[in-house]
């Protein structure tokens, strides 16, 4: 897939995923894999950069296994920018959907 | 690459970040790396699936509107010139043992090439000195010289000849010691002029070194009169080489004799 493609849409991706409920750095990572075929590396400076701007808050917990594990939380803030992500992707998707159509028709 | 390496190679890139932040960052990656070995992969395969370093550590400063190159953005040229002081003191000090073994070595040969040549002139010089003791020893029976005028010729003529040998050596030891004096005091009248030379160029070396350091492009500059003033050392200690000293080594030669 084109990196262009990915990379502006990861940002939603990884919002989205953690919506649902707050998830530790690699299960995150993981879970963006499943459905966009990313360098693992680059995940985290997105992490990053989210939690800079205030999207994502950060928090360690304890693991049975290994050392505590830094979970992300997803702010009211980044539930805002997700569904403003989400409706940008949306409407975006559908222009070059129709484009599509109608070159094709 | 390890995990180690790949660590300390990252830091190295992302260290204009607080510490605090470098730390939260390695330590997402050696986690991430952890999890990736417990999963299966080996050390090097999860940290190639991170792909190129440059590139990871770029997106991590953008995150943080830092731009890729501050390395090359920030001077530190004190850095630089003490690396290589401390690296130039150590090449220094090895170039100096190094010189001391070499001048040590020719030193005791050239002490050995002395003695060998005292020694010949001594042989030399001993049957001369022989001669005129042979006459006085001879002298008792020289009583019947005036008897016969040829015996007087011959007798004259050996005193002669032991004469004109002894004042030959005065000559020779005379004009030795004028030659030394003479030689000595011309390397000395060139030396004066090679030593205010690497006077001057030492002070232009320090001028120059604080001009580089405030950032004038001086290198080429300094660079030359460094060469000028180790070429005008080099001179120096070759010259002090060639000093003529008084030969008093004659007692060693005795003992070797």
């Amino acid at each position: 897939m084109n990196a262009q493609f990915k990379k502006g849409v990861l940002e939603l991706i990884v919002l989205e995923s953690v919506r649902k409920r707050d998830m530790y750095g690699y299960e995150l990572v993981a879970e963006v894999s499943k459905v966009v075929d990313v360098n693992e590396g680059t995940i985290y400076p997105l992490l990053k950069r989210l939690t800079n701007e205030h999207y994502f808050e950060t928090y360690l917990r304890e693991s049975s296994e290994g050392p505590p594990r830094k979970y992300y939380h997803l702010t009211a803030a980044g539930v805002l920018y997700r569904d403003a992500l989400e409706a940008e992707w949306l409407q975006f998707s559908q222009q070059v959907n129709e484009f599509l159509q109608e070159h094709g028709a | 690459m390890n995990k180690e390496d790949f660590l300390k190679q990252l830091q190295e890139r992302i260290r204009i970040l607080q510490p605090s932040e470098q730390q939260d960052i390695l330590e997402e990656y050696a986690q991430h790396i952890q999890m990736r070995m417990e999963g299966g992969l080996s050390e090097d395969e999860a940290i190639r699936d991170f792909g190129s370093l440059d590139d990871l550590a770029a997106e991590i400063l953008e995150a943080y509107h830092i731009s890729p190159d501050w390395q090359s953005k920030i001077k530190e040229p004190i850095a630089p010139v003490k690396e290589a002081a401390i690296q130039c003191a150590g090449w220094l000090e090895r170039f100096w043992q190094k010189c001391r073994a070499a001048w040590g070595k020719f030193r005791k040969w050239l002490s050995g090439q002395w003695q060998n040549l005292q020694l010949r002139l001594k042989k030399e010089d001993a049957p001369e000195q022989e001669v005129p003791e042979q006459p006085k020893l001879e002298k008792p029976p020289k009583q019947p010289r005036p008897h016969t005028f040829w015996g007087w010729i011959k007798d004259m003529n050996r005193r002669l000849w032991g004469m004109i040998g002894a004042l030959f050596a005065w000559a020779i030891r005379v004009a030795k010691i004028l030659c030394r004096w003479a030689w000595n005091a011309a390397l000395l009248c060139a030396a004066v002029p090679v030593v205010c030379a690497v006077g001057f160029f030492l002070v232009c070396t320090g001028t120059l070194v604080v001009l580089l350091v405030q950032g004038y492009p001086a290198l080429g500059l300094l660079l030359g009169s460094i060469g000028i003033v180790v070429c005008g050392c080099g001179v120096l200690v070759f010259a002090c080489t060639l000093i003529w000293k008084k030969p008093n080594n004659n007692k060693e030669v005795g003992d070797h004799a």
